[in-house]
């Protein structure tokens, strides 16, 4: 939606010559032939606008046929042709004398009501302040911003809640199975799984709730299950390798290199002869994009024992392949268009999307900040971030008090005198961590961590420890 | 918030019920036979691959043993395989297993890219191998770089019993370096005369793939000879014969329509992985398939013959559309008689010789084919034995009749076996057809998606989801796509739809933003607030 310069036109036409209009340069023109004096406007709105004033209206030469008489009083008409249009070409000539004469032109851009004017109104019209669509979109944007700035992450997961109710009326599986799956898929994925082919769902909406669906109904308490949220923005595939390899069913030696713990795996499972199901939601997460990690899933999905389901949902997900991964795959596509909300999977982008002014960062940014500092600045903040989870739910909680940080600090010896803790504060206002501000209840000076939503401030938490 | 991973163990109890499809028993006899006639085609060729290279090698060996001379050149084998060369690794093992068991040879496999990314690591490579037979005796020179000069020094003083040849295997030839193989090349061609040294090359391409090499500074030193027993579409006839033209009791039917799927797809890839999987997919899909428009062997190997034999216009590239014309019992013959019209009394002769080669197994009917073409074949060489030598014979001479006489007698006879062999087509009860194969084997994920964002045939009862307003005013934007004007349009076209209130304005911006949120999760947009209010397009479609 490009946004195009608006240029109005006044077209002013005569009555008594209906079909005929006449365009501004015309006018223009014969204005410069009766050398009517012009006086420039004092403000100029914008560049390359300019007014032309116009003492009384021009003169519309008429047909001077002794049987017409020229009526006085004669209306003329406001036509607005468009809004849109540009201007109609100008002749050089008379651009060259109107510069002699001229220094600005008005042009109206409203409609007017009635098209009938008088000269005299014609005149006040033209002389008012330009009215220009460039001043009208300023002030939406600057009212947008200001809306968007009031937005929280709580309200973007309260209608994205609200949406899903509006589809689901609070009955997922009813939808699900009424309305998306209206054959026997899940039948259909079973025995393909069973068989040893793999199965990838795409499509739009959300296939969470189908896939924990799909768990429900065929794997639940029968068969180990690994449910793998891809979606999540601090997922690692090492994280994944622990936990499976950690169960008491497989118990396999967790090794420095992730494809051996997967070999290993294998080897385990495969003696046991062990069927294990992978549904992973997101194979192609933000972490799980690169070739590595689709090597360890294409290990898992050649080997007989281990059945995989998994979504894909972005547009450009399946380039993860190449030609010899998909085969290795063995992958069997379906289309499930659920429509249903991404909630779960957007909380990083929804919480980038309302970051706004630079004054918070998204998760991954803190965490990459954490990783750089200091370990006895990781520890001053692991100080701040404990207390704000410890007060968190208290309402009139503004922050951890400077003084209480001191003490705490210089208790553990992280800092030996006030300069060195402001120092350090410093640096995390450089990073845009915490902020100074003064207490509303006693003006003491509170430091206040500028991570607000408690999930990331947990995860930050185990990220320190 | 989510956990990462899930875990569901297995909790039985003997009250609950288990589920029922958990003890289904599912028939996976048809995946398993396919896994067997790929194993069985690719070791029966490679296995042919293997006996043409043993006797070079013997050739050779027996050479140096008879003569008692070196060679001037080194030796090169090139197996050109045509295909992957990732689904021909049991070819190479078998090939180091076979060589190292029957020669007195020292076998060297260069596998990994890490063994051959320079001549340093290629020296370490074969150090390690040599010395499992010529353990290095000078424990100083355990940390030195491996010298092939030395060594030869200590190798000509061995005895002659003890002397063992050297056989570099390249699996993968073209990841190699072509800089480093001519280094190591002429490295090597310093010491030919002392001790005898071969290659083994594995080439995924055709011809192509030897000009690298020949086209290198070091052609003048190499003898190569080049196996071709092996090509894409060797494997994929024998396959297709062991599948369906066999007579074991495994064999399943397949419809023209899906052949056809298989034929493009396997043609366009030259997978043997892709092949497999498809076929795969199709034995275990429709288990209940009526035989309609089944497959014939004497069909097949008419319009392999046919396709190949005859010339590449209009028919030997068209192969697939060929036999699905036929096989649906269009009467379209006009592509083959164009090619049968065009062909000379050699490429005739040389696709009816190949058709009695390729004759199926006590067939009846194909027996008496090619008896057919037996007669044509003798007849003709009879006829026009005097003009083989002769210009006219390579030429398209309209007004040679004897020529005209048999080309007609040869379209005839590929015409009745055509005709003799398609059955009439009935309402096939199959639901496994071109369409749904592609859906569930080769989808288009991007043109569904946009197609379902942007279909509104779906929402004439129900409103339109936001997320399908936002795409409809980003497909009419340009690269950067202002918020201020999205959210304009995103509202006005929500409250034409809905009634709002014009206090809940946060709520349509609050939907804005969720929505522009999802945009970006998909890949279509990269939305920024820190600079401009702009989100940038990322996606370009019709």
């Amino acid at each position: 939606m490009t946004t195009n310069r608006s240029v109005p036109i006044v077209v002013i036409s005569s009555e008594n010559i209906p079909n005929k209009i006449r365009n501004i340069d015309d006018i223009e023109y014969e204005v410069s032939q009766s050398f009517l004096p012009l006086k420039s406007t004092p403000s100029r709105k914008s560049k390359g606008r300019s007014l032309i004033k116009y003492k009384s209206a021009p003169p519309i030469p008429t047909n001077n046929d002794e049987n017409n008489e020229i009526k006085e009083n004669e209306f003329t008409r406001l036509h607005v042709i468009s809004h849109i249009l540009p201007r109609f070409p100008v002749r050089h000539g008379i651009l060259k004398q109107k510069r002699k004469y001229t220094s600005k032109k008005k042009i109206l851009t409203e409609k007017t009501s009635d098209n009938i004017m008088r000269p005299e109104n014609m005149d006040k019209i033209l002389l008012e302040p330009n009215l220009s669509n460039d001043d009208i979109d300023t002030k939406k944007k600057k009212k947008f911003k200001s809306n968007l700035i009031q937005l929280t992450p709580d309200d973007l997961h309260e209608t994205a809640l609200k949406i899903q109710e509006k589809s689901l009326h609070g009955k997922a599986h009813d939808y699900l199975m009424i309305n998306i799956l209206r054959g026997n898929e899940f039948d259909e994925w079973f025995r393909y799984l069973r068989a040893g082919f793999n199965i990838l769902l795409h499509g739009v909406g959300s296939k969470k709730s189908l896939v924990s669906l799909f768990f429900k109904k065929y794997l639940k308490n029968e068969y180990l299950t690994f449910i793998i949220n891809g979606f999540m923005p601090n997922i690692t595939i090492k994280q994944v390798l622990q936990i499976i390899s950690s169960h008491p069913d497989i118990n396999a030696n967790t090794l420095n290199s992730n494809e051996e713990s997967i070999q290993e795996i294998i080897k385990r499972i495969e003696a046991k002869k062990l069927n294990i199901y992978l549904l992973i939601n997101n194979i192609d997460g933000m972490n799980f994009r690169n070739t590595n990690v689709q090597n360890i899933f294409k290990l898992a999905a050649q080997c007989q024992y281990i059945h995989i389901l998994a979504t894909i949902d972005h547009i450009h997900g399946p380039l993860i392949w190449n030609q010899q991964s998909l085969t290795s795959f063995r992958w069997i596509w379906y289309t499930v268009h659920t429509w249903l909300p991404y909630i779960d999977e957007t909380t990083n982008e929804r919480l980038n999307t309302i970051r706004l002014k630079t004054s918070q960062l998204s998760i991954s940014a803190v965490e990459h900040v954490i990783e750089s500092l200091t370990p006895n600045a990781r520890r001053i903040f692991r100080l701040l971030v404990e207390a704000f989870l410890a007060n968190c739910n208290l309402k009139d909680y503004e922050g951890m008090k400077f003084t209480e940080l001191y003490e705490q600090c210089k208790r553990s010896f992280y800092v030996n005198n006030e300069q060195n803790l402001r120092l350090q504060l410093i640096e995390f206002i450089d990073h845009r961590l915490i902020k100074l501000v003064k207490s509303t209840n006693d003006g003491q000076e509170i430091v206040r961590l500028l991570i607000v939503e408690q999930d990331i401030v947990k995860q930050l938490l185990d990220k320190l420890n | 918030m989510d956990t990462i991973v899930e875990v569901h163990s297995v909790t039985r109890t003997t009250q609950k019920p288990s589920n029922k499809k958990s003890h289904e028993k599912i028939d996976i006899t048809r995946i398993d036979h396919i896994t067997n006639v790929f194993t069985n085609v690719k070791s029966q060729l490679h296995a042919r691959l293997v006996t043409s290279v043993l006797d070079i090698v013997k050739k050779n060996d027996k050479f140096r043993r008879i003569t008692n001379r070196c060679f001037e050149y080194i030796p090169i084998m090139a197996l050109c395989m045509d295909s992957n060369m990732s689904e021909h690794s049991h070819l190479f093992d078998e090939l180091q297993e076979q060589l190292s068991s029957k020669f007195k040879s020292i076998i060297i496999k260069l596998q990994t890219i890490d063994q051959y990314s320079s001549i340093h690591n290629i020296l370490k490579t074969t150090k390690n191998e040599l010395n499992k037979f010529y353990p290095d005796k000078d424990p100083e020179n355990k940390n030195v770089f491996f010298q092939l000069s030395k060594f030869i020094g200590i190798y000509n003083e061995l005895k002659e019993n003890e002397k063992r040849s050297l056989i570099f295997i390249i699996p993968e030839f073209e990841s190699m370096n072509i800089s480093i193989f001519e280094n190591f090349i002429n490295l090597l061609s310093l010491q030919i005369k002392s001790i005898s040294i071969s290659f083994v090359l594995g080439l995924s391409g055709g011809d192509h793939s030897l000009q690298r090499l020949v086209a290198s500074r070091i052609a003048s030193k190499l003898s190569i000879d080049t196996i071709y027993d092996s090509s894409a579409r060797k494997y994929y006839e024998y396959i297709i014969k062991s599948l369906f033209l066999s007579e074991s009791n495994e064999q399943f039917t397949i419809t023209a329509e899906q052949l056809h799927f298989v034929d493009n797809g396997y043609f366009e890839t030259f997978s043997l992985a892709w092949l497999e999987h498809a076929l795969k997919f199709i034995a275990f899909s429709d288990s209940t398939i009526q035989p309609v428009n089944q497959l014939n062997i004497c069909l097949f190997n008419a319009i392999y013959v046919s396709c190949n034999q005859l010339p590449n216009y209009p028919l030997g590239r068209y192969r697939s559309s060929f036999y699905e014309s036929y096989l649906s019992n269009t009467p379209m013959f006009n592509e083959l008689t164009l090619s049968v019209n065009s062909s000379t009394i050699h490429q005739l002769d040389t696709c009816l010789n190949s058709f009695i080669e390729h004759k199926c197994n006590e067939n009846s009917l194909c027996i008496k084919y090619c008896q057919l073409a037996k007669k044509i074949f003798l007849e003709q060489e009879q006829q026009i034995a005097d003009d083989t030598q002769t210009l006219s014979n390579t030429l398209r001479s309209v007004s040679d009749k004897k020529l005209n006489r048999y080309r007609e007698q040869v379209f005839l006879w590929l015409k009745q076996i055509c005709e003799c062999f398609i059955s009439p087509i009935i309402n096939t009860s199959t639901k496994i057809n071109e369409n749904l194969l592609h859906e569930r084997l080769v989808p288009m994920t991007r043109a569904i998606f946009i197609r379902e964002l942007t279909e509104n045939v779906n929402w004439k009862q129900r409103q339109i989801p936001d997320l399908a307003l936002l795409y409809r005013v980003y497909t009419e934007s340009g690269t950067k796509i202002p918020l201020s004007d999205w959210f304009d349009s995103f509202a006005s076209l929500v409250e034409e739809q809905e009634i709002v209130d014009n206090d809940k304005d946060k709520s349509i911006l609050a939907r804005f933003v969720h929505g522009l949120a999802e945009l970006d999760y998909l890949g279509f947009t990269k939305t920024s607030l820190q600079r401009s209010f702009h989100a940038t397009k990322l996606t370009w479609d019709n």
